[in-house]
């Protein structure tokens, strides 16, 4: 009797194990099948920093991509875009060698019935530590993402799609990052104006908040080399 | 009559070698920024945003002529009084050492003239060097480090200037930068109506410059109800036209500080000379 349950209790565990890894590898699956139709594309970027220490307009940008891995920004001026670009996570779920995906549970984003897909790197080099994906199982869209990077710490990107969400490019993302107190020395930025701010002597960290909104898609319309060089 | 005694005053001031001195050093000053940026520049910015580059990729021409231009600003116009005063501070003193004021004021000319036309010749030549300051760093920066925008680097925090915003803040800056050099033309003429040698009016000008300026900088709550009393705390409001959004109040209030100071002294100026005994 004791055998029985034992055996069946490990099988359970074992069937339940591969039930929940197919789905998560189904539902990445799809995500990829949606953006693996696009093979270039090109769009206007307007980008909006809410960042306390960062004075700007917005920013008006061009995207340029071009499969596999082929991504340029081009803008008048300078621009400020965050470390981590959306095609990179793509790219990187696109790869699914290189992580090990878990379903970790449902959510509800905007009204959308959302799955939660936990990501870990296969590599301890890699610069992703975890990321944390609430993907619209049905129509294979990342809702939102939670990153954790050895580079830049914690970051949360909220994806929002319009006409093109059949090729799973969105119309706007909303990235919430970590900053730090920015601080520079008095004398070396010969700053006589500044009014002195109370250093706590810790560090600081607040979030920050940059906005992109992508307007006038071409897909598969073809893109030169050229540009991205 | 005022406009013959102008160019008597400007013939003056530009007959002198050392009302050159300013142009010469500014200059070399000018010259060496722009040769260490073009050497160094990258190295020197790529430490200043290395804070930003933790969370941002960063792309675009930073180092441009209007960042090389406003660091320049930035650096020289606290130096620039000392330039100011080295001409200005002798205006009235030096007539008195050299003997002259006695033959000046036997003319049919009245003395509140001579103030005036003293006052005028004094502003131009403080005109020409902020417009040769000015000039000479936007003109060169822009030649050789070509434009972009403008990222403006506080203590505690980032503005970025549109290019296209630049060119009018440069002009407004050298507005106000020649209506704060304008306090300092006036104190210093002040002082000379004061003086019969020339040293004491332009080393007491820098003197109480440098005084004003330390307690302007120091981090003391002592001082914070003195500070807004200070005419060197509003010569430095040229650098709020690169903020955004722009606090035109705080401009304006300083900028009206700074007149009724101009107002101020020179009526000093005029009472003590229009009463004063000239002796020599």
């Amino acid at each position: 009797m004791i055998r029985n349950f034992i055996l069946f209790f490990l099988f359970t565990l074992c069937f339940s194990n591969y039930s929940v890894a197919q789905t998560s590898s189904q539902i990445i699956n799809k995500v990829n099948t949606n953006f693996s139709k696009v093979n270039d594309y090109t769009a206007d970027m307007s980008i909006h920093l809410d960042v306390s220490f960062i004075k700007m307009n917005d920013i008006a940008a061009k995207v340029f991509f071009k499969k596999p891995k082929k991504f340029k920004v081009k803008a008048e001026g300078i621009m400020l875009l965050p470390k981590q670009n959306p095609n990179n996570i793509q790219a990187m779920l696109s790869d699914t060698n290189t992580y090990s995906a878990i379903k970790t549970g449902t959510e509800i984003i905007n009204g959308v019935n959302t799955t939660i897909i936990t990501v870990i790197p296969n590599t301890d080099t890699a610069d992703l530590i975890l990321g944390k994906f609430w993907i619209d199982a049905n129509k294979g869209l990342i809702l939102k993402s939670h990153l954790t990077t050895r580079s830049n710490g914690n970051l949360e990107i909220e994806h929002f799609y319009g006409a093109n969400f059949s090729y799973a490019l969105p119309d706007k993302l909303i990235f919430t990052i970590e900053t730090s107190k920015f601080k520079l020395p008095k004398a070396l930025v010969v700053d006589l104006d500044s009014a002195s701010t109370e250093d706590t002597g810790k560090p600081e960290n607040k979030k920050g908040k940059i906005t992109i909104v992508f307007s006038n898609y071409l897909v598969n319309k073809g893109v030169d080399d050229k540009v991205f060089k | 009559m005022i406009y013959r005694l102008l160019k008597v005053e400007l013939y003056k001031i530009f007959s002198r070698p050392r009302s050159y001195i300013g142009f010469v050093a500014i200059a070399i000053l000018v010259f060496i920024f722009q040769l260490a940026l073009f050497v160094d520049g990258k190295t020197y910015l790529i430490f200043l945003i290395q804070q930003l580059e933790t969370n941002f990729s960063i792309s675009g021409n930073i180092l441009n002529g209007y960042l090389i231009t406003y660091v320049i600003l930035q650096t020289l116009i606290v130096q620039m009084p000392l330039m100011v005063a080295l001409v200005t501070g002798d205006l009235l003193s030096g007539e008195a050492s050299a003997g002259t004021m006695r033959l000046l004021a036997t003319k049919p000319i009245s003395r509140a003239n001579i103030i005036t036309a003293k006052f005028i010749a004094g502003s131009f030549y403080t005109l020409l060097l902020v417009l040769w300051l000015g000039g000479l760093a936007l003109g060169f920066g822009l030649w050789i480090f070509k434009t972009g925008d403008l990222m403006v680097l506080s203590t505690d925090h980032i503005s970025i200037i549109p290019a296209a915003e630049c060119l009018w803040r440069f002009f407004a800056a050298c507005v106000v930068a020649f209506i704060s050099l304008s306090v300092v033309t006036t104190f210093s003429l002040m002082l000379s109506a004061f003086s019969d040698n020339s040293i004491v009016p332009i080393v007491s000008t820098m003197a109480v410059i440098i005084i004003f300026t330390i307690i302007g900088t120091l981090d003391m709550p002592l001082f914070n109800n003195i500070k807004p009393l200070l005419f060197t705390t509003h010569m430095i409001v040229w650098q709020k036209l690169f903020q955004d959004p722009l606090s035109i109040s705080t401009i304006l209030k300083s900028i009206a500080i700074m007149l009724a100071y101009i107002v101020g002294f020179l009526s000093v100026t005029y009472y003590r000379f229009i009463k004063k005994d000239i002796l020599s």
